[in-house]
């Protein structure tokens, strides 16, 4: 039951806006108790999201005990709400059914090139390519409605006929500061789209702003070998982009959709959800059992020094993400009024450890984390994950696991059982997905 | 005698007589002045801007003069110049319509005067920054010309790269 225009990849800010349960369209007709339900019933599918399943098992129940046809009421009452607020947000064609099979069939490269010429339009000169005016009668009532209203037949802003080459220095100033304005400006209009997307320039800005940051396992196995690096030797990932991109037919764009990376504007999570069953009572005749669901967090975050920080808790993102970071000095999740109460419980404290490793990347995508302090003291705990895209869409935005494993550290002089390895099973586990934070910076 | 002028004129023919440490803002103005100059300046020098009106011009040189004795960082960094913040002044100063401001930026870029184009791009982006496509199409008054088609494949293929 995902929420509408789920094409959208997860985006965090510290207060998710989804969160707050949205009333404004209230609703006047609706009793205190429907309103109740579909309250509910969001919050439900908020934790659905989310992946805390038992609760949001729980939230839909007492939703559909107040008002048995809630989920109708919910789509009669709210999603005509929802579908205009993406419209506003969106344009015109922000929730219009599309074919996917004409989608599919589109180059969107010479798509883009296409638009090289196409002038942007306001929106009276479009209606006027729509509708010629040809007979006498529109044109007359256009000139004299003109005369009346005359901001009606505004043009475009002058701005928008600045010449390209200052239109790519404005794009890269939103790609280095704001890369969504930059998305959210390019996809206007055919014009627009010609110069955010269609140029090779804007996609070697970005390579220049992810690869140079990327920490090479390659190159860091190399240096563990040649500790002198004579200076024309080149290392196995140079440092020079533009010697890289003729790997990928000089397009730079191609380059970043295939070659892999971590993102630093956001962390990586993973929803752990599975089921435990537990046992019946002695000489029950039931053949059920019970079940208990369990649902936990990872957290990945990546730094461009080669540090990253990790986090397991059953805490869900809103709560971790704001104090992610490897300089919270507390180096733990600072514990809320409820955790206090889930701390007397039995949660242990290592649920608010903010753990910090080290990362490298190699050049076909596989990830490698290494935790030297990890939550049992004898340890290295390490990571192995694949980088992999969400779907083909969103590009380098999983982590797969490939392994987990601990290797024992010298606990004492002669120490037999030193560097023995122990593989962890992945059974439960799950790929971690980018979330981006908009309060992230590569170094916060 | 008085110190010798540059007299900048405008496509208009409007004179405006500055000091050169004011013209040399501009670096293609600088350029000009050392070029047919290179002895310094002995008399006032005149320099035509004919794609450049008397009023926008004026507002050019009353950054420059502003300006004449702000060092700007060197060229060399990129990402840090795109990045760092319009200066307060430059921003009250670019406090005007849409089509002054466009005026600006195109003579700022004729006239080679990076710092200033630098603040006038940064106030386009200030204008972009945190809005929706749709409230984009309100501020350019522009409408979405694409094809609900086109536009999902065009999203589909470019979204995904603003997070990195």
């Amino acid at each position: 039951m995902a929420s509408l225009g789920s094409a959208q990849g997860p985006v965090l800010t510290q207060e998710p806006k989804n969160m707050i349960v949205d009333n404004q369209s209230t609703d006047g007709d609706l009793k205190d108790s429907e309103i109740e339900a579909i309250n509910l019933f969001e919050q439900a599918m908020e934790k659905e999201t989310h992946g805390s399943m038992s609760d949001a098992v729980e939230l839909y129940r007492r939703a559909f005990r107040i008002e048995e046809k809630v989920d109708i009421l919910y789509r009669k009452v709210k999603v005509p709400h929802k579908v205009q607020q993406l419209k506003a947000e969106g344009g015109k064609n922000s929730s219009v059914r599309v074919d996917e099979a004409v989608v599919s069939s589109l180059d969107v490269d010479s798509l883009l090139q296409s638009y090289r010429d196409v002038d942007a339009l306001s929106p009276w000169q479009a209606k006027q390519e729509e509708e010629p005016e040809d007979s006498l009668a529109a044109q007359l009532a256009t000139a004299s409605l003109d005369k009346q209203i005359p901001g009606l037949k505004k043009d475009v802003s002058v701005l928008i006929k600045l010449p390209h080459d200052i239109w790519g220095y404005i794009l890269e100033i939103l790609l280095l500061t704001s890369p969504e304005s930059w998305f959210n400006f390019s996809i206007t209009c055919k014009k627009n789209a010609y110069l955010g997307f269609g140029s090779s320039n804007i996609w070697r800005s970005l390579c220049y702003l992810i690869y140079p940051l990327q920490i090479s396992y390659e190159n860091q196995t190399f240096l563990e070998h040649h500790r002198q690096l004579d200076s024309d030797q080149e290392l196995p990932v140079p440092k020079d982009q533009l010697s890289i991109v003729s790997q990928y037919d000089n397009s730079w764009k191609r380059m970043l959709r295939s070659r892999p990376f971590i993102k630093f504007l956001g962390c990586y999570i993973s929803v752990v959800n599975y089921y435990n069953e537990g046992g019946g009572k002695e000489f029950t005749i039931s053949y059920s059992k019970p079940v208990k669901s369990i649902t936990y967090y990872r957290y990945l975050r990546f730094y461009p020094d080669g540090t990253c920080v990790k986090v397991l808790t059953p805490l869900e993102p809103n709560r971790i993400v704001p104090q992610l970071s490897k300089y919270n000095t507390e180096r733990s999740i600072k514990a809320f009024a409820e955790n206090a109460k889930m701390d007397n419980h039995n949660v242990p404290k290592d649920n608010f450890v903010i753990y910090h490793g080290t990362w490298s990347i190699s050049a076909s995508g596989e990830v490698f984390i290494r935790i030297n302090e990890g939550s049992v003291p004898y340890y290295y705990f390490h990571y192995h994950f694949q980088v992999q895209s969400i779907g083909k869409v969103y590009r380098h935005a999983k982590l797969n696991w490939v392994k987990n494993f601990v290797i024992r550290k010298k606990t004492y002089d002669g120490d037999e059982r030193e560097g023995e390895l122990s593989t962890l099973p992945l059974k439960n586990e799950k790929p971690f997905k980018f979330s981006r934070v908009r309060s992230y910076k590569i170094d916060n | 005698m008085p110190e010798p002028k540059v007299i900048i004129i405008s496509s208009d023919d409007e004179k405006f007589p500055v000091d050169v440490k004011v013209a040399e803002k501009s670096i293609l103005m600088k350029k000009m002045i050392e070029d047919l100059n290179p002895d310094g300046l002995e008399e006032d020098f005149e320099i035509p801007t004919p794609n450049v009106r008397s009023t926008v011009l004026a507002k050019v040189i009353e950054w420059c003069t502003h300006h004449k004795n702000t060092v700007f960082p060197d060229d060399d960094d990129e990402d840090a110049r795109k990045s760092a913040p319009v200066d307060e002044w430059d921003k009250n100063f670019l406090k005007v319509d849409q089509e002054m401001l466009y005026e600006i930026i195109l003579a700022a870029n004729y006239l080679n005067i990076r710092p200033l184009m630098d603040s006038g791009c940064k106030i386009v982006a200030e204008m972009i920054r945190g809005k929706s496509p749709e409230e984009l199409r309100r501020t350019f008054n522009i409408v979405n010309d694409f094809s609900p088609e086109e536009e999902a494949a065009i999203r589909r293929e470019n979204e995904w790269a603003e997070d990195r």
